[in-house]
């Protein structure tokens, strides 16, 4: 073996400079390329990756959320890795972002005044803002919601529905207000603790089978689109006011989820 | 050697890539899922149909007990010869009729 | 005698294993992250436990005997359902768990309002910052001998257990 290959070799025009100048070369350019067009990429991947991290942090919220409300849970906290952006808590306030009630027949207002002024049910958020600025992931009232570009979708619904097994149908409405004592902004690893609040409850048993309208408030068209398609799973609607007809039967829940710390 | 090593980096590389995607984890649909409740309300509903006493104020206990601590809809509803148990929290809706 | 044979091939093998540690850690830190989801595994887990216990203390000893479950509720015996309840979901816990905790109400309605009043717990004080998951168990109540006041009305009845339960 080894006698073979000494015949064989013969390295006299072969020069040990050109080959390692034409590696060293090529390397050069394969690092060059990838820094050019392969970072960027990967950096908008990046990007892209701290949005879906934050969608995927605000469903866990929702969760949570969702044991503070229905499993009657007093207290919970969550771990979020906040990068890209700002998490904030948006409490409830006399804002632009509302939803009503109306019973049609007659027009009656059914969101209770007393507790809600104006009969406006104002949810609040907790709020994602991305660095690229124009993505604003929402947990808002139960559902989570994301704006991107002048549109916006619900990646994941609120517990509303209408059960029409028995002979009168009846339309379940769950709300879920976000409060807080402070105005808390995060970015970076934060414990996120919440604790709920005694609900408030009405139902209405309607004298006669009514069309009752639910009407969602926004400007700047926020979440405009995603409340209108989520309402059309109701009954068909091109704005964001859906009519939903004979209703026998409302039962609306108003929770407050308290913001504690972040 | 290095070939296998870039491989197998790809390919990790995707998986990591792979569970990237949104949604509910495995847990939080467990927990989202109702299975305690019903099981519950039909072993509560055998308990007292075994007991024979009148079953219309303990079916409006459950039913009110439910809706308030829970937010969901319960209708037990009795004739001579069926049982019907309905419950439904908006996510899941379960219907049952028993024939006696 | 030193001679340049393995030169190229060990600068070669340098230069990829660079480049490939350096995409690797690229391709890790671009999507690496922290996923809160898998807290939910415990409350899932200790959910499960809760309504075991409780599922399995509502079961009559014998048919048509009240469950023992029932009788503590009936005789308000709040120290009765605490031993009974610690002693079941303790069994299952596994060494390096805290011992699980709890404090539980139970929900009656009164025509048409629900009142509530509190039954029993483990002797700990809540501070309200643990990990908390909450059980429930309908419980039919044939016979409320002793109802605390201003406690449910006197006749059979289905009342809502509920149990806060966490570890320490």
């Amino acid at each position: 073996m080894t006698k073979k290959s000494k015949k064989i070799h013969k390295e006299s025009g072969v020069s040990e400079t050109i080959g390692y100048i034409i590696l060293f070369g090529i390397m050069t350019t394969g690092i060059a390329l990838v820094t050019l067009y392969g970072y960027p990429v990967l950096l908008n991947e990046q990007a892209n990756a701290n949005v879906k991290n934050m969608e995927r942090n605000m469903i866990a919220l929702q969760s949570d959320v969702k044991s503070l409300n229905f499993k009657n849970v007093p207290y919970r906290e969550n771990t979020l890795q906040i990068s890209g952006g700002v998490f904030k808590v948006e409490k409830f306030s006399t804002d632009t972002k509302y939803f009503k009630v109306i019973n049609e027949t007659g027009n009656y207002q059914l969101i209770p005044a007393a507790s809600f002024p104006g009969n406006e049910f104002h949810p609040g958020q907790l709020l994602f803002i991305s660095e690229k600025g124009d993505i604003l992931v929402g947990l808002q009232n139960g559902a989570v919601v994301k704006r991107e570009q002048g549109g916006s979708t619900m990646l994941s619904e609120p517990r509303w529905f209408i059960d029409s097994s028995g002979s009168d149908k009846i339309l379940v409405l769950i709300f879920t207000q976000i409060d807080s004592d402070a105005d808390y902004a995060k970015s970076g690893i934060g414990i996120l603790q919440m604790s709920s609040e005694q609900p408030v409850e009405v139902s209405y048993l309607l004298s006669s089978a009514s069309p009752i309208r639910i009407e969602y408030h926004d400007t700047e068209s926020d979440y405009f689109s995603a409340w209108r398609n989520y309402f059309n799973t109701f009954s068909a609607t091109t704005d964001s006011t859906v009519t939903i007809p004979s209703v026998k039967k409302v039962i609306m829940k108003f929770y407050k989820v308290k913001i504690l710390g972040l | 050697m290095g070939l296998i090593i870039s491989v197998s980096i790809f390919l990790l590389a995707i998986i990591v890539n792979q569970s990237m995607l949104v949604g509910q984890t495995t847990s939080e649909s467990v927990l989202d899922f109702p299975k305690a409740e019903i099981q519950d309300i039909r072993n509560e509903v055998f308990r007292y149909r075994s007991a024979e006493v009148d079953p219309d104020p303990i079916q409006a206990d459950i039913e009110t007990l439910t809706l308030y601590r829970k937010s969901a809809l319960v209708d037990i509803s009795n004739t001579s010869e069926r049982l019907t148990i309905h419950y439904n929290n908006g996510v899941t809706y379960y219907h049952e009729v028993i024939q006696i | 005698m030193v001679n340049e044979n393995g030169v190229l091939y060990t600068i070669e093998g340098v230069a990829a294993g660079v480049l490939m540690i350096t995409t690797a850690y690229l391709v890790v830190s671009t999507t690496v992250m922290f996923t809160p989801g898998d807290s939910h595994i415990i409350d899932m887990q200790l959910e499960q436990l809760g309504n075991d216990v409780l599922a399995s203390m509502d079961t009559p000893i014998r048919y048509g005997d009240p469950s023992p479950l029932e009788l503590y509720i009936t005789d308000n015996d709040s120290s009765g359902f605490s031993n009974h309840f610690l002693l079941y979901a303790n069994t299952a816990a596994q060494p390096g768990f805290g011992r699980i905790k709890f404090n539980s109400t139970v929900y009656y309605r009164k025509d048409a309002d629900v009142g509530s009043y509190h039954f029993s717990d483990s002797g700990d004080i809540m501070t309200g910052r643990e990990h908390m998951v909450n059980v429930n168990r309908r419980v039919f109540v044939k016979d409320y001998t002793n109802p605390p006041p201003p406690g449910p009305d006197d006749r059979p009845q289905s009342v809502l257990l509920e149990v806060t339960l966490w570890r320490d």
